[in-house]
């Protein structure tokens, strides 16, 4: 192997190494909302890397989580298929509630915890594809045409989702979380690759 | 613009993602509408509350395991031009841990759950080339219990050993428990009995008697209070219920051995195999013969015998041309239980009535004695040798076993995938099952929806009435992301089905009609396509509901080859097909006015037709021949019914097809256009070999058909083919 092949190898094992690190976490998350299960979430994110081990690199580094995303889709599709599952997820909002408590004052993350099991248990009684987009935008921080590139639906699909999605949980989450921070940059907060 | 709360405008507003023009405009609302305003503050609040809160939900990402492993084989691949030189992504290479898992998996094997009441035991070391499993007696409750958990150890290594069928019986609960070592040499014992019959590759089971109906209540599952309720005067259904709630998880043949995942509910299973207790467990009811070894235990129920059965319009010219020919369908068998004598003075048969209705029937006056209507169609049925159990096999993979005397079902079990094992009786009333070994075609799980068949053993196949769609461009932006092979969860028979083909209508007052067309196989010298469609009628739309109406209902559909004329076929990608998301639980049965349903059956005929055509004695199989005219030219035989909706009877269509294919160029071109998806299918698939000159050919095929035939799927697939074609030479290149 020539020097600069060497070279060229050692970047890209870089590149994906970085990528499993910063993405591991996004993407099993995102499986086992898919799946239900957590082994299976996992084995589909290390099928989703070992994919993006074969990609051409100047090809996907671009839209980089963009893709992974679509890919660990699909393939958690394909497990749901193959396994004819009837529920995509049982009882979502319990399986993984529980944060670390790494704040400072325990009352606090307490707090937080009990904040994000309330989202979450409202959020659980969207319809899947709701859920589905409204993830992918506030806790991935994917803009709308990214999520249809994911999901395969259509841009203004994803619109009409986001809006009733979003419509629903506002009456159901009340006013009482006023004060749970700043607004979002409005062109649809961080992007990852 | 005005201020209307259902616009998404105002959300992609306040979410930054609609383009100038449009944005101005929100503006300009929110300046003149105080609403308009607070409605986007109260979006902004909300999008705000779930950024904070959902990323703050955990992240679990890999396992420490899946992490080494991972970071292993990053530093063993190479850039993507070496990119075939990656080991294939399996299991077993992959999840170091999960193959231990499947290691104690294979060592435990498999139990059929609630099949019956028994232990399911290995008789010799398994493998694909070799297997014999046997489903023995237990004469101590807590079996099931004991199977689940047998001496690991010994399970691989220990030979079996015959033993004295009467002194194996443990006599207590810890008895029950046994090694495996104990359990094979059981297994082995039946086996040694069916010397003459088992043959490798076979699965023998057996329905077994407690000792008292409290051991029965702990040896069955719990979901056996679920089992099928049985229905008056004799009629019953295969209990669906019961399959559907096995183990998600089953056994899979893989690496010589049978492996599995192990499943945290492990309760193991045959590969595809489903299995579920019933009848049995029906409030601890025993079937006859079991009341007559087990005098202790309480009587039974009042017997389900039914009273004597109307007879079929039908029934007595067929069984007299059943007869006259010795057709294996009418197979004439004694059967004690009824009205048993020697000879041929007086003996019963079986015979498939329609509406999924056999018949057995006293011989010679063919009267009817029981009758038996069952929920799916029925490819075969057949009876044990003393007469008393009847084996029914249906159309959805369905096997079940009924108590001849007191109609009860006793067991039953569902086949997930993979050809339906060939079932039959052995001496001492064990069921027997083999063709279990099919590795060699099936190509192991991800041969999913393009399994051979082979016609001899599995002469029907149940087709899909809603096979589904999928987006051709959706499957271009796979290929591109993914590559090819893109796996055989993109179903090649709903690609397909995809175009809305302009197919004629049936004929006036005519709800349902089927249309064949068969070609000789562009990618298989020698094979043929059978293309099929189910055709719906048109209908005067129904003002008050969105949808066309409902022209037919329960349809159900079913090809039966000709074991004469094919030696094997396989259904082009929906066989065994896992469900769409959308369609998960709700597999519909309609067919609603202007509808239409296309699949692909790829057949490889026999080299010198006239093969056999006797499925064996004891069976009324569902292959009747074909009529007079039609004779042994007959390559299949389509049977369609359903109802339409208010009518009280479902009606059927049988179409006999002759063996005539249609030179592809002279194919209509719903049928041309049908090959030419069906052949991107497998291609993409990675199910046969494609190139450059692959996707000419292809491409030369669609566009042999009519410029103006369906033009948005001729643009769809100029797109498609381009991708394919980069992706293949791709894959080309990078090999070394």
């Amino acid at each position: 192997m020539a020097r600069g092949d060497a070279s060229t190898t050692i970047d890209r094992n870089a590149w994906v190494r970085a990528a499993v690190e910063r993405f591991e976490g996004p993407l099993a998350r995102y499986a086992f909302r898919i799946v239900g299960e957590m082994e299976s979430a996992r084995d589909i994110v290390q099928e989703t890397f070992l994919k993006l081990c074969v990609q051409d690199r100047d090809r996907v580094e671009p839209h980089l989580a963009e893709w992974l995303f679509t890919v660990c889709r699909n393939r958690a599709l394909d497990v749901l298929r193959k396994e004819k599952r009837v529920s995509r997820s049982a009882e979502p909002e319990l399986s993984l509630s529980i944060v670390p408590a790494t704040d400072p004052d325990p009352s606090e993350g307490q707090e937080r915890r009990d904040e994000l099991e309330r989202v979450l248990r409202v959020m659980a009684k969207l319809p899947e594809t709701q859920q589905e987009v409204i993830r992918l935008r506030f806790q991935e921080g994917f803009s709308y045409q990214e999520i249809s590139r994911i999901t395969g639906l259509s841009v203004s699909n994803v619109g009409y989702l986001l809006h009733v999605g979003l419509k629903s949980l506002r009456g159901r989450l009340g006013a009482s979380h006023g004060e749970a921070g700043p607004s979002p940059s409005p062109s649809g907060s961080s992007r990852h690759a | 613009m005005t201020f209307d709360p259902d616009d998404p405008k105002l959300t992609a507003f306040a979410l930054g993602e609609l383009d100038e023009a449009d944005r101005r405009s929100v503006e300009s609302l929110l300046a003149s509408s105080p609403e308009a305003a607070r409605f986007v503050a109260e979006v902004r609040e909300t999008a705000a509350l779930l950024s904070d809160t959902l990323r703050k939900e955990p992240m679990p990402g890999l396992s420490i395991v899946q992490r080494l492993d991972l970071d292993a084989r990053i530093g063993a691949v190479g850039p993507p031009s070496t990119s075939l030189s990656l080991p294939e992504p399996t299991t077993s290479r992959r999840f170091p841990v999960r193959r231990a898992l499947v290691a104690v998996a294979a060592s435990v094997f498999l139990a059929m759950s609630g099949f019956g009441i028994g232990v399911l035991v290995t008789a010799r070391e398994l493998s694909n080339a070799d297997r014999t499993v046997a489903f023995t007696p237990s004469e101590a409750p807590g079996a099931i219990g004991a199977a689940a958990e047998p001496d690991r150890k010994d399970a691989r290594l220990a030979a079996p050993r015959p033993v004295e069928p009467s002194s194996e019986a443990p006599e207590t609960e810890a008895d029950a428990s046994m090694g495996m070592e104990g359990m094979m040499a059981r297994s082995n014992a039946v086996a040694s009995d069916e010397s003459s019959e088992m043959q490798p590759d076979q699965l023998g089971m057996e329905s077994v008697l407690p000792e008292s109906p409290q051991e029965f209540a702990r040896s069955l599952p719990s979901r056996a209070k679920e089992a099928e309720p049985r229905s008056e005067a004799g009629a019953m259904a295969p209990s669906s219920v019961v399959a559907r709630e096995a183990p998600r998880d089953q056994a899979e043949a893989a690496d010589g051995v049978v492996a599995g995942r192990l499943d945290k509910d492990q309760r193991g299973g045959f590969p595809g195999l489903r299995g579920g207790g019933a009848g049995v467990g029906l409030g601890g009811r025993q079937t006859t013969d079991q009341a007559e070894e087990a005098p202790e235990a309480p009587a039974p129920e009042p017997s389900m015998i039914p009273p004597p059965a109307p007879l079929f319009d039908t029934s007595r010219e067929r069984r007299g041309v059943d007869r006259a020919l010795g057709n294996p369908a009418s197979a004439v068998v004694g059967t004690p239980g009824i009205e048993r004598s020697e000879g041929a003075k007086a003996s019963q048969a079986l015979a498939v009535q329609p509406g999924n209705v056999v018949e057995v029937l006293n011989l010679p006056d063919g009267t009817p004695a029981q009758r038996f209507a069952l929920g799916e169609p029925i490819r075969e049925v057949l009876v044990d040798p003393s007469g008393s159990r009847l084996l029914a096999s249906t159309a959805d993979r369905s096997l079940a076993v009924f108590d001849l005397r007191s109609g009860l079902l006793t067991n039953e079990f569902q086949v997930d995938r993979g050809p339906v094992p060939v079932a039959r009786f052995g001496q001492g009333g064990e069921l027997i099952l083999s063709n279990l070994e099919a590795g060699g075609d099936r190509g192991g799980e991800d041969a999913v929806g393009f399994l051979w068949f082979q016609t001899q053993l599995e002469p029907v196949a149940a087709v899909p009435v809603d096979p589904g769609r999928v987006s051709i461009p959706e499957l271009g932006r796979r290929i591109e992301l993914e590559g090819i092979p893109v796996g055989p969860e993109f179903l090649t028979g709903s690609l397909v089905n995809t175009p809305a083909y302009p197919y004629d209508p049936p004929e006036a007052g005519e709800p349902l009609a089927v249309d064949v067309g068969i070609v000789p196989s562009p990618w298989s010298e020698g094979n043929r396509l059978v293309r099929l469609a189910l055709i719906a009628g048109e209908a005067a739309p129904d003002d008050a509901d969105a949808m066309p109406p409902v022209v037919v209902e329960e349809v159900t559909a079913e090809v039966e080859f000709n074991p004469a004329r094919v030696a094997r076929y396989r259904p082009i990608g929906f066989e065994a097909r896992p469900l769409t998301l959308a369609r998960i639980g709700e597999e519909p049965q309609v067919l609603r006015a202007g509808e239409s349903s296309t699949v692909l059956f790829e057949v490889e005929p026999r080299e010198l037709p006239g093969g056999p055509t006797d499925t064996g004695p004891r069976r009324a199989g569902r292959y009747q021949r074909a009529p007079s005219g039609v004779g042994d030219d007959e390559l299949l035989t389509v049977s369609v019914a359903y109802r339409e909706p208010g009518e009280g009877e479902r009606r059927s269509v049988t179409t006999h097809v002759v063996d005539a294919p249609t030179p592809i160029d002279e194919a209509p071109d719903d049928v041309r256009l049908a090959i030419g998806l069906g052949w991107i299918g497998l291609l993409i698939q990675g199910m046969i070999d494609g190139d450059r000159a692959t996707l000419d050919r292809i491409e030369a095929l669609v566009g042999s058909t009519d410029e103006g035939f369906l033009p948005d799927v001729h643009a769809d697939l100029e797109r498609l083919l381009p991708l394919l074609e980069r992706r293949l030479e791709q894959d080309h290149e990078a090999i070394p």
